[in-house]
């Protein structure tokens, strides 16, 4: 049920709701794809915005509504590219602080497990981001591009980060399996399921 | 058979707080849409010096970027260095120009030849608006300086 080429068409016409939608369809992607390519936040940002302004003006020229998953990611790798051509520098991704659980009215009993758990968790959550840090450039590009929310098709993989759409699915199986191997290296405990 | 889904959704869930889509995005997204063109022609990005240039050279002042948008006839070639623009328009005749941005837009008028300049630019979303003497609106497509 993909109804996004009734979205970009009613767009079109001016639609504000529309566009909005989407935006939300849309908008984990184009951050996907340009996070995919560089590791400083305030680039990518500028990608995607610039991104985002070419959609808009683009609405009615779109020749194929039905792949604009597609033209986004790619016109998000385009400028993600125009930016690592020109500025010649690339910096290493930097830590990136962890965000605050919120706690709230609850006994200070609850608060205590629920402040302990969220330890856990937020632990888990480190190891694993710092492991998929490790991983080798095409991998982390890979799998970043591929955890977009909502998760893109393999399409809109491919698309982001020029490579055919047939190496997605073996190249994701390959890149999954060593990251489970760097988590559990780290000697993480819990599973997949334990975080929310 | 674990095909990985687990391990998948758990990187989605910590990308989700560790490096979420910026939340000003939706409010550029929207501006975007509001300014979109309804009236006038686009003109497309055809030659962008920041592609050409090799990866070890440092953008900077001392290379300005080069820039050619085209409608039809109607060429806007820009020169982009540091926070100040030059540009020509093709036929070099008389035009008034708009330098639109995000919020605002800056309008002026080209020479005989077609030629104008503005600064200084803020850091940003541009993109001109030429009206011709002869022929309906241009706009360039979006750029970033």
């Amino acid at each position: 049920m993909d109804d996004t080429a009734a979205l970009v068409r009613a767009a079109a016409d001016g639609d504000a709701g529309a566009w909005k939608e989407l935006y939300h369809r849309y908008s984990g992607l184009v951050w996907a794809v340009a996070r995919a390519y560089l590791p400083t936040p305030a680039d990518a940002q500028d990608v995607a915005q610039t991104t985002w302004f070419r959609f808009a003006e683009h609405l009615t020229r779109i020749r194929d509504p039905d792949k604009t998953g597609a033209w986004l990611a790619s016109t998000a790798r385009n400028e993600a590219l125009r930016v690592i051509r020109t500025s010649g520098r690339v910096i290493p991704v930097s830590d990136v602080g962890l965000m605050g659980f919120d706690v709230d009215e609850r006994s200070p009993e609850r608060l205590l497990l629920d402040a302990e758990e969220a330890d856990a968790e937020a632990e888990r959550a480190r190891e694993v981001w710092a492991a998929f840090e490790e991983m080798s450039e095409r991998c982390r590009r890979l799998l970043r591009v591929l955890i977009a929310s909502p998760r893109p098709t393999y399409q809109e993989v491919a698309t982001g980060l020029g490579i055919a759409v047939g190496s997605v699915g073996p190249m994701r199986g390959r890149c999954l399996k060593r990251l489970g191997v760097l988590v559990a290296r780290r000697g993480v405990t819990g599973t997949s399921r334990d975080f929310e | 058979m674990d095909d990985g889904f687990d391990l998948e959704d758990e990187l989605r869930n910590i990308a989700h707080l560790l490096d979420p889509v910026p939340p000003e995005l939706l409010d550029d997204a929207m501006q975007a849409f509001t300014l979109r063109t309804l009236d006038a022609e686009l003109a497309l990005l055809e030659f962008d010096s920041w592609d050409e240039e090799p990866a070890t050279r440092v953008r900077g002042p001392a290379s300005p970027r080069l820039l050619t948008f085209r409608a039809g006839e109607v060429v806007v070639e820009l020169e982009v260095s540091g926070s100040r623009l030059v540009g020509r328009v093709l036929p070099g005749e008389a035009a008034d120009i708009g330098v639109q941005r995000r919020d605002s837009e800056l309008r002026l008028r080209s020479d005989d030849l077609g030629r104008f300049t503005a600064a200084p630019l803020p850091p940003g979303p541009l993109r001109l608006r030429v009206t011709p003497r002869e022929g309906g609106p241009v706009v360039t497509s979006w750029i970033r300086v």
